[in-house]
């Protein structure tokens, strides 16, 4: 039995990417492809994503030129895909305020947005320190904070103070700390509906960027796998690392229920398919009452 | 217009309202001494810049966490009120003491406004509590809208082919394929 269909949902993709800037220490690894993605929950009558990536308008069209980002489509084009509109969505959670996870918000007129408030509030002692710490606030966009503002005026947005069950049924809430920013947030999934559920699917945000993030080769210690945090962080390499292990108790310590969003492999990991813009598409885990949308 | 909650009427106003008295673009710099005039001020200016679009996020922050705190932050926390004004102010003093060549008066003409705009914002901010309903108010609202004019206008001078954007990409998470930028010979700014 399960309660929501995942979905993967790739927007746009960057070339040549550097391995060491998603797994720490992987400098003499080859260059990845590494996609942009929300996931689509859909169950329980709801439509939800994780993340709403970032828009083509304003600076898009520069990140395009010079990041090498290819293939951008809107959310409306990308969650065509799946027979759903912007329109249907009625609730987003932003793991953090990063440009290309909360860019996109003015385009989810009816989704309640909701983030972690230390995520807000620790932005802004940040924003007020000087240049020589920019460093910081690397790909934090004050125009989303403006959109954050927005929505909040029209009480669509939810700022969340740690740990939350049920926000919908079935999905969790849970805060990592000074990890890779400073109020990032991830999502669990218990898909069947139990509280002490065995069918746990976590959607990571960037807390986990890749698969080597949680099955790096461990043989140099003598162990099979171990974990590797991703390089960017505000926070701690260390926050990452036990926000990963609070996940994979969750999941049993099955790593392949746990999903990142800026991995081209798991596009070979689960059943999947290319759409017609070019675009991947995973379906992670497929509601019992909803037929597939890649075979 | 009449004045609403200490605003003056320009400030209502959108970025490409015709009752803005902007200084009319001109075309690009044309000579070589014209354009190192034009990419020295570029120069000069980008510090003040970054400023205003730090402040414009924070300040969007201080609106955003407002409702239902109980305390005004530019009036209990004086560091960070402090800083938000000496922010302000070096970024008023750079654009005043900037030369600027022709080519960029409209550039530097919206970039006063913004000043001016995040000023009367800062000053309604400090005048007394934002009001600490769980509901947004008229105050509120309006604040918010005025704040959303401003990161308009900053927009609507960035230069993305020397970096001069609001959101800073050279740190960004995707900045390792980052191709340094150039201006264009005929840039219009």
């Amino acid at each position: 039995m399960a309660d929501y269909s995942i979905h993967v949902l790739e927007y746009a993709r960057t070339l040549n990417y550097p391995k060491a800037g998603l797994v720490y220490g992987a400098f003499d690894e080859e260059p990845v492809t590494m996609p942009y993605c929300y996931v689509l929950l859909r169950g329980h009558g709801h439509v939800a994503l994780v993340d709403v990536g970032y828009s083509h308008k304003g600076h898009g069209q520069h990140l395009a030129e010079k990041y090498n980002i290819v293939n951008w489509r809107s959310p409306r084009v990308v969650l065509a895909e799946c027979g759903i509109r912007p329109e249907d969505v009625d609730t987003v959670f932003v793991t953090h305020a990063h440009f290309d996870h909360f860019g996109n918000v003015e385009d989810f007129p009816n989704a309640t947005f909701y983030i972690q408030r230390e995520e807000v509030e620790r932005w802004h002692s940040t924003l007020s320190l000087p240049d020589r710490m920019r460093w910081m606030t690397a790909s934090l966009d004050p125009a989303s904070i403006l959109n954050a503002l927005e929505l909040s005026m029209t009480g669509r947005m939810k700022l969340i103070e740690g740990a939350l069950e049920d926000v919908i049924p079935g999905i969790d809430l849970h805060l990592a700390r000074d990890s890779h920013t400073y109020g990032s947030m991830w999502v669990s999934v218990r898909n069947d509906g139990t509280e002490a559920s065995k069918d746990v699917w976590i959607l990571a945000g960037d807390l986990v960027n890749q698969f080597d993030n949680i099955e790096r080769d461990g043989s140099l210690i003598d162990v099979e796998t171990m974990y590797n945090p991703g390089a960017q962080t505000v926070g701690s390499f260390t926050n990452i690392i036990l926000a990963i292990e609070e996940m994979m108790k969750l999941v049993d310590y099955d790593s392949r229920r746990i999903i990142p969003v800026h991995e081209g492999r798991l596009f070979d990991r689960f059943p999947s398919r290319t759409s017609k813009e070019g675009l991947q598409i995973a379906e992670v885990v497929l509601a019992d009452t909803m037929s597939s949308i890649v075979d | 217009m009449t004045q609403m909650d200490g605003c003056s009427p320009q400030r209502l106003h959108q970025i490409d309202c015709k009752a803005l008295t902007a200084p009319e673009r001109v075309g690009g710099p044309g000579s070589p001494d014209a354009h190192e005039a034009l990419m020295r001020y570029i120069s000069l200016v980008e510090p003040a810049y970054q400023s205003l679009s730090a402040l414009i996020g924070q300040t969007a922050l201080v609106l955003l966490l407002s409702p239902g705190q109980p305390h005004d932050w530019l009036q209990t926390d004086n560091v960070t009120r402090n800083l938000a004004w000496a922010v302000l102010r070096d970024a008023t003093a750079q654009l005043r003491d900037l030369s600027v060549p022709e080519a960029a008066t409209h550039h530097h003409w919206i970039l006063q406004q913004v000043t001016q705009s995040i000023n009367e914002i800062l000053t309604q901010l400090g005048d007394g509590p934002v009001q600490h309903n769980s509901e947004p108010t008229t105050s509120h609202q309006n604040l918010t809208r005025n704040l959303r004019n401003a990161h308009d206008m900053l927009q609507s001078v960035a230069i993305p082919s020397v970096g001069l954007t609001t959101f800073d990409f050279t740190q960004a998470c995707c900045s390792c394929n980052f191709h340094k930028p150039v201006l264009a010979d005929h840039a219009l700014i």
